[in-house]
């Protein structure tokens, strides 16, 4: 049968889904996909002149930790004091950078800006809500916004009713996307060297393996019809959780409801694989290096991580950190993966071929800003700057990296509704998925792990505690 | 009504029981994650963070943890780079090939 070329079968048109449309240059400055790399690399430059020139901090706001006898009630943000304005400023600065940024890109997209100026106001307002909440001090240890903003929005959104004033705003895959083009930046690909063939072999040799057997387990033998809930969930089991899963369901133009499984299902084991291994390794007395190696690689927040191998020991903490690093890196990689395996497997009829222009035209261009900030970070300005300087800069952008995926959540919040969420369920479907992946993932791992660092095969790696 | 009732809080087929235990699992899990929280368990002396950090820039004092090199590395960053890109290429070749073959 001869192969021809042909426009493939668009991914599913609903609110619910982000579609790509036939490329023009014009796109470029109208389109959603261009305009959140725009945005968040204007975030960038601003706060990196900030940093060379070390004129100014170009940093968003943010409330400290409440709720415990160091940290002070939540009054503190509400008693006029040195601390309080303090706060107020700084996300009041965050406020009128992010709705500049926001307001003319949606002006540029042809959209009433002053209608969305006023429903950003009240966004913005509720995601504060958001992060005061999710500042207590044991709610930022465990959940943090992801959670908080979810709850919020449901409720908001099932309980009384979203008014019709506030839905401008409601732009989830905008605020997604330039989120994950700031946190480019802090995708370092130089960090691959950080721990050589041991931590390329437990991290990225695995990782791959695991995305494959949970897709194969969701689509061939669960038969789950949502493929894109399955990549959803098996980036954040394979990767890094909420981080990858927000990037993997952009990169394939996942529903809402997909994310919020994820990020749910995710926060909830990742809690008890974080005290569950270390007392596990300790029980079977596992050496430290290969216990680290192993929670590096299967515990899905990186605060996880670092904390589930200090649990185990110092020299255990720092080479679950190395592992996490280059983990991290893999995001990026990850979500161009199954944007492309979607363009050009899923989202066609099987007798199609999909031509280069034709991926070109479907493919999340945001991406290529998450790339391009990756890239440039790794390997221009560390090489140029250093290492401190542009740690500094990550430290100062990072903070507008949370805002907008804070804003991102409180959206899907405000749009789904339980009914919805109730058919995603699928009978209990995502759960075996993650469950079954997520045993797999810790099996494979740990063989790796022991294998690359027991000593039997390979010589112990020398690590500087 | 009642019939349907039963049939639809019984799982019947094998999937319908593997799926009942996961959702089993899941609920278990979350009523042992919140017993975790709600008494702070797992934590470290010194660490200040946990699970809510999602991302490695949102750990406070993130440098501590993720800027020094403790490990020597003498692999050039070339040859890194061109394993990790040939195991990727390879993992995706495989991934369209059994989405393919595999029904």
């Amino acid at each position: 049968m001869s192969k021809k070329t042909t426009t493939v079968t668009p991914a599913p048109v609903n609110d619910d889904v982000v579609v790509a449309e036939k490329f023009h240059l014009s796109d470029m400055l109208h389109k959603e996909d261009w305009l959140s790399i725009w945005g968040a690399f204007i975030i960038i430059a601003i706060a990196s002149f900030g940093v060379i020139s070390g004129a100014f901090a170009f940093k968003a706001g943010t409330f400290g930790k409440w709720g415990s006898e160091e940290s002070g009630s939540i009054l503190k943000f509400f008693n006029g004091s040195d601390a309080c304005l303090s706060t107020w400023s700084g996300i009041l600065l965050t406020l009128i950078a992010l709705i500049l940024i926001f307001a003319v890109s949606n002006q540029l997209m042809g959209k009433n800006i002053a209608k969305y100026a006023i429903s950003f106001l009240a966004l913005f307002a509720l995601t504060c809500l958001v992060r005061l909440i999710s500042s207590q001090v044991t709610f930022s240890k465990y959940l943090e916004y992801a959670f908080w903003a979810l709850i919020l929005g449901l409720v908001i959104s099932n309980l009384l009713k979203v008014p019709e004033w506030l839905k401008p705003a409601i732009q989830t895959e905008f605020y997604i996307k330039t989120g994950l083009v700031l946190m480019g930046a802090s995708v370092l690909f130089s960090n691959i060297q950080k721990f050589g063939l041991y931590g390329l072999g437990i991290a990225w040799a695995v990782t791959p393996v695991v995305i494959i057997f949970m897709w194969l387990l969701g689509t061939k033998y669960l038969k789950m019809e949502n493929k894109r809930m399955v990549m959803t969930i098996a980036a954040a089991t394979s990767v890094c959780g909420t981080s990858a899963a927000i990037a993997t369901a952009a990169a394939c133009k996942a529903k809402k409801t997909d994310l919020t499984f994820a990020v749910g299902i995710s926060l909830i084991f990742t809690v008890l694989m974080m005290v569950g291994m270390p007392l596990f390794c300790k029980v079977v007395a596992l050496d430290p290096m290969v216990g680290g190696a192993w929670i590096g690689g299967t515990v899905d927040s990186t605060g996880a991580v670092v904390l589930a191998g200090n649990a185990l020991g110092e020299l255990a903490g720092q080479v679950a950190a190395l592992v996490k690093m280059i983990q991290n890196i893999l995001i990026g990689f990850v979500a161009f993966a199954v944007a492309v395996f979607f363009t050009t497997k899923v989202d066609k009829s099987a007798d199609q071929t999909v031509g280069a222009s034709e991926i070109w035209h479907r493919f999340p261009k945001f991406i290529l800003g998450f790339l391009g900030a990756s890239l440039f970070f790794s390997f221009v300005f560390q090489n140029t700057i250093g290492v401190e300087a542009t740690a500094k800069i990550l430290s100062d952008i990072k903070e507008f990296q949370t805002w907008c995926f804070a804003l991102a959540f409180t959206c899907i919040g405000l749009e789904t509704n339980f009914k919805e969420m109730a058919e995603q369920f699928q009978g209990g479907k995502p759960f075996v998925l993650y469950i079954v992946g997520q045993i797999f993932n810790l099996v494979l791992t740990f063989v790796v792990a022991w294998l690359l660092l027991s000593g039997r095969i390979f010589p112990i790696p020398n690590i500087t505690v | 009504m009642k019939k349907n009732q039963k049939n639809f809080l019984i799982p019947h087929t094998p999937m319908g029981i593997i799926c009942a235990i996961g959702t089993l699992i899941f609920l278990i899990s979350c009523g042992i994650a919140i017993y975790i929280m709600a008494g702070n368990i797992g934590q470290v002396p010194g660490i200040d963070f946990g699970p809510g950090q999602y991302y490695y820039t949102d750990i406070p004092g993130w440098q501590k943890y993720f800027l020094p090199n403790p490990y020597s590395n003498q692999v050039p960053l070339s040859i890194l780079i061109l394993l990790f890109f040939a195991w990727g290429l390879l993992m995706y070749r495989l991934w369209t090939y059994l989405d393919k073959k595999l029904k």
